[in-house]
């Protein structure tokens, strides 16, 4: 006797969620291919990966600029008041000139190592929330959102997070680089600095003050500006 | 209804009734058949995405490779120090010659301010390549973080697909019942069967010979 087969089991349920997982599948190609990920042969996916690379390149160049701008103001000050300090003590032309432009030289190249990690790093950190921002629209794709709505928001996911990447790095500036450098200057100005506080001392606590005995000369020896 | 139909009666009914009972079983057979088979289907559904798990983790694996994440270190390396010392140069570029700055200044001047320029170039450029390789092992683990994380979504994906496909296919095998028609027929042959034996039993219990028949073998004698 021929089999006449179960009834009701037609697959029905296997089948129509096999179609939803090729919708879910497409919706999350068409999220990467905004993303730039996939197949770089794809000229719509080639253009997408340019994009992003040319985003994360202006993350970076903004926050180097940026930095570097204020490294380079930063150092007009620093520059011309060593170059009157040089010229106060009779060193302009000589080796200290010399020794001391290099120190300035030598700060800055730490400035802008510094400016250029930021950059590097703001660049990078752009990089990571846009995959986590794809991440998150995949999940949800998972989770049954749909595909014009996963895309609309891959457009502003892709938006803000370049330009919050920079706002984030503007926020923390670096410091500036020529503080605490032992620049001529500086030394000259630490020494009145501690002059000047020892002969407060002495005013007040020496010379006829509530501590008066032996005056103490000025301090003379490495302390630095801070 | 003659005489031979009639003795056949019994036989046919009986026979109607084993009929439909074999046609419910068989009905019965053949949905657990397909219930078998669904459930094999559906197991062989699932070791595919569980091959493809297992590929998807081997993929994301082979970045750990010592001789490949030592190349992908060193390219961190690189890539950090060509930004360093790519900047350094450039600034260096972009500035004014320290003897156009210096005045009128000795030539012993002009050329250890050359000579410091340069060994400071090259003292920054070291510091510059020591950051980088600072740098690059955590860049590198930065760029790691990111594939793992795609990997991890993909594999998040595949999970939600293959559970997805999973539930289905167990639905598909929960509504498979013994086919409708089949078990129709086979029930009202099985009752019919019955009824009409029953009934040919019934007549046959009330024909008169038989119970001649019975009584002939009962001895009689001196009952009374």
């Amino acid at each position: 006797m021929g089999g006449g087969g179960g009834g009701g089991g037609d697959g029905g349920a296997a089948e129509r969620q096999a179609q939803q997982e090729a919708r879910k599948a497409e919706a999350r190609a068409a999220i990467n291919r905004m993303f730039g990920i996939g197949d770089t042969s794809d000229a719509e996916i080639a253009a997408a990966q340019s994009g992003r690379d040319q985003a994360y390149d202006r993350v970076r160049s903004s926050v180097l600029d940026f930095n570097k701008n204020k490294l380079d103001t930063d150092r007009e000050p620093a520059a011309r008041n060593l170059k009157f300090a040089l010229l106060r003590t009779g060193n302009s032309g000589g080796g200290l000139d010399v020794d001391q432009n290099n120190l300035l030289q030598r700060k800055y190249d730490e400035g802008l190592l510094n400016a250029t990690n930021a950059a590097d790093a703001a660049s990078l950190g752009a990089r990571s929330s846009d995959e986590e921002s794809r991440l998150n629209l995949l999940s949800r794709i998972d989770a049954g959102m749909d595909q014009g709505s996963a895309i609309a928001g891959a457009n502003n996911q892709l938006r803000n997070s370049a330009d919050a990447a920079i706002s984030n790095a503007k926020g923390q500036s670096l410091g500036n680089a020529f503080d605490n450098a032992g620049l001529l200057y500086q030394t000259s100005q630490v020494g009145a600095g501690n002059s000047d506080a020892a002969a407060l001392y002495n005013r007040l606590f020496r010379n006829g003050g509530i501590g008066a005995g032996t005056p103490i000369s000025g301090y003379s020896g490495t302390t630095v500006k801070t | 209804m003659g005489p031979e139909l009639a003795a056949a009666a019994p036989y046919i009914s009986g026979g109607a009734a084993i009929l439909g009972t074999v046609m419910q079983q068989q009905a019965m057979q053949d949905a657990n058949d397909e219930q078998q088979r669904r459930i094999a289907q559906n197991q062989a559904l699932d070791d595919q995405y569980q091959a493809k798990a297992i590929d998807l983790v081997n993929q994301n694996a082979q970045q750990y490779k010592p001789e490949q994440r030592q190349q992908a270190e060193q390219k961190a390396i690189d890539t950090a120090s060509d930004s360093l010392t790519g900047e350094l140069v450039a600034a260096r570029e972009g500035q004014p010659a320290p003897s156009a700055t210096a005045g009128k200044v000795s030539q012993d001047f002009t050329d250890r301010q050359a000579k410091t320029s340069a060994s400071e170039l090259a003292r920054s450029s070291n510091i510059a390549n020591l950051m980088a390789r600072m740098r690059g092992p955590t860049d590198m683990r930065a760029n790691e973080a990111m594939v793992n994380a795609d990997f991890a979504g993909r594999g998040g994906s595949l999970a939600n697909d293959r559970q997805a496909m999973a539930n289905a296919g167990t639905a598909d095998v929960e509504r498979i019942r013994p086919d409708g028609t089949q078990m129709l027929i086979g029930g009202l042959g099985q009752s019919l069967g019955t009824s009409t034996l029953a009934g040919s039993l019934m007549k046959k219990a009330k024909a008169p010979v038989m119970l001649g028949n019975y009584s002939a073998g009962i001895d009689q004698s001196g009952m009374y």
